[in-house]
């Protein structure tokens, strides 16, 4: 058995994005997404539209469908039987700009055979001193009910509530760079399993020899505060009209002990109507769960008969339980990710349409290494996707 | 030692970023000519931002930071 099942906690502010001064193009995009490790496979084709009008409304949907390949105990077999399922998720958005200020709310859902998750969000963003400032804020609340589906047996386990606040700050600094400042906290359960269900339903733990279910606690409070910087150098080329970079850096610490670190930096470079971008990424989670054990070797063992307690958690329901996780993201561990993106920009097709030669066409192309247990458990992933985006 | 390495980089970041908000001078629309570059944009890549995130949520013991998530999947 691998991974996946179980919890997530849906979020969806990041639809507010959609609409807000950071892109208000009329857009339909048509994505194919590809996502493989050792385990696990997943095909997503994603549909993904935004349209203005004059009146500042602004409309968006999005309907994407997962595939999801992996080895499950759910289908039946201890190892190496793979398994598919499929997920599917809508979303719906609708916002209004009056004057500087713009206004959001969105709705998602997403079911599979054992997961089902409601996200609804408001959010609102100003802009100020000439848009060369932005200031935004979203609050989402998520609603998910976890359940195990075994060879005749199907039960609900649980139930996980979600309340997400992201605040973030947009600055142009010059006419080269543009600067932006986030940070989220999230609270993800409310401190049993009828709010705060985040185990898998399907990891198991080694305790003293035998398996025992993962069990995590009911809350979780995660925190983020995240800085990017845009740059661009012109250049006196009209076929290369400048060099663009992107730094970024994201800081994470939650309640269970987890903290990391996330530097990034993008290339951009158009040649023409090809425009060239490259990812550089590493995740470095220095710190892991104060629940975590492992024997030394790196891999999760539990001596004894119980768990450990988790000794940051902040919340009384918390604190005193003992729990269990063999999770390999709870542990600490290095990845990193280096990607490849081709856009190309459709004007040569202007004599055959003119709405066709609006469009764009990208492929990219990633590839994810990581170090100790996560190594073990997941392998190296491969991450690409093709995109075809035209104005509506 | 790193973490205090780690803080002083944070901190410095910040820093830069606050001190040169102070000293910016408003920039007209038709100055942005690059700024508004599709590259250059942030949150315009919607369907590849969210998969992206969607993926490293499945992966990372992290979330959020970026001002978008994925979810409702059951990828824990």
């Amino acid at each position: 058995m691998t991974l996946r099942r179980a919890v997530s906690f849906a979020i969806a502010a990041g639809l507010l994005a959609g609409w807000t001064h950071t892109a208000s193009a009329d857009d339909m995009t048509i994505r194919g997404n590809y996502y493989r490790d050792r385990n696990t496979r997943v095909i997503q084709p994603v549909a993904d539209f935004t349209k203005e009008y004059k009146t500042g409304t602004t409309v968006g949907g999005r309907y994407l469908l997962d595939a999801i390949t992996s080895a499950s105990v759910a289908s039946g077999v201890s190892a190496d039987s793979l398994f598919t399922e499929l997920r599917q998720e809508f979303g719906v958005r609708l916002g209004q700009r009056l004057g500087p200020v713009n206004l959001g709310a969105s709705y998602s859902y997403s079911s599979e055979s054992d997961y089902w998750a409601h996200t609804a969000t408001l959010g609102a963003d100003v802009d100020l001193f000439q848009r060369n400032t932005n200031l935004s804020v979203a609050l989402s609340y998520g609603h998910d009910d976890v359940a195990q589906r075994m060879p005749g047996n199907f039960s609900v386990l649980g139930q996980l509530d979600t309340v997400h606040l992201i605040v973030g700050w947009s600055q142009v600094l010059s006419r080269t760079a543009i600067m932006n400042v986030g940070y989220d906290f999230i609270v993800s359960g409310f401190g049993d399993k009828t709010n705060g269900f985040q185990s898998n339903p399907y990891r198991l733990v080694n305790v003293g020899g035998s398996m025992s279910r993962e069990e995590v606690p009911f809350q979780r409070l995660r925190n983020a505060i995240a800085a990017s910087l845009y740059y661009a150098i012109p250049l006196p080329s009209p076929t290369v009209p400048f060099l663009g970079f992107r730094a970024a850096y994201r800081y994470y610490v939650d309640d269970w002990g987890i903290q990391s670190h996330t530097p990034e930096l993008r290339l951009f470079l158009p040649v023409g109507p090809v425009e060239f971008r490259t990812t550089g990424r590493i995740y470095v989670q220095d710190h892991q769960a104060s629940f975590w054990s492992d024997l030394g070797d790196g891999l999760p063992a539990y001596t004894g008969n119980g768990g450990k307690p988790c000794t940051t958690c902040l919340s009384s329901s918390t604190k005193g339980g003992l729990y269990l996780t063999s999770d390999p993201k709870l542990s600490i561990f290095t990845s990193e990710f280096l990607e490849l993106r081709v856009l190309l920009k459709l004007r040569f097709l202007r004599p055959l349409s003119a709405w066709l030669s609006e469009g764009l066409f990208e492929a990219s192309y990633g590839h994810m290494i990581n170090d100790r247990y996560p190594h073990r458990a997941f392998g190296d992933a491969d991450i690409a996707g093709l995109t075809f985006t035209f104005p509506l | 030692m790193r973490d205090c390495m780690l803080r002083l980089l944070v901190a410095s970041v910040l820093t830069l970023c606050v001190a040169t908000v102070g000293g910016c001078v408003v920039v007209k629309p038709y100055q942005r000519e690059h700024l508004s570059e599709r590259s250059m944009t942030p949150g315009v890549e919607r369907a590849e931002d969210s998969f992206r995130q969607h993926w490293q949520f499945s992966r990372e013991g992290s979330t959020g930071g970026y001002g978008a998530a994925g979810g409702g999947c059951g990828c824990n």
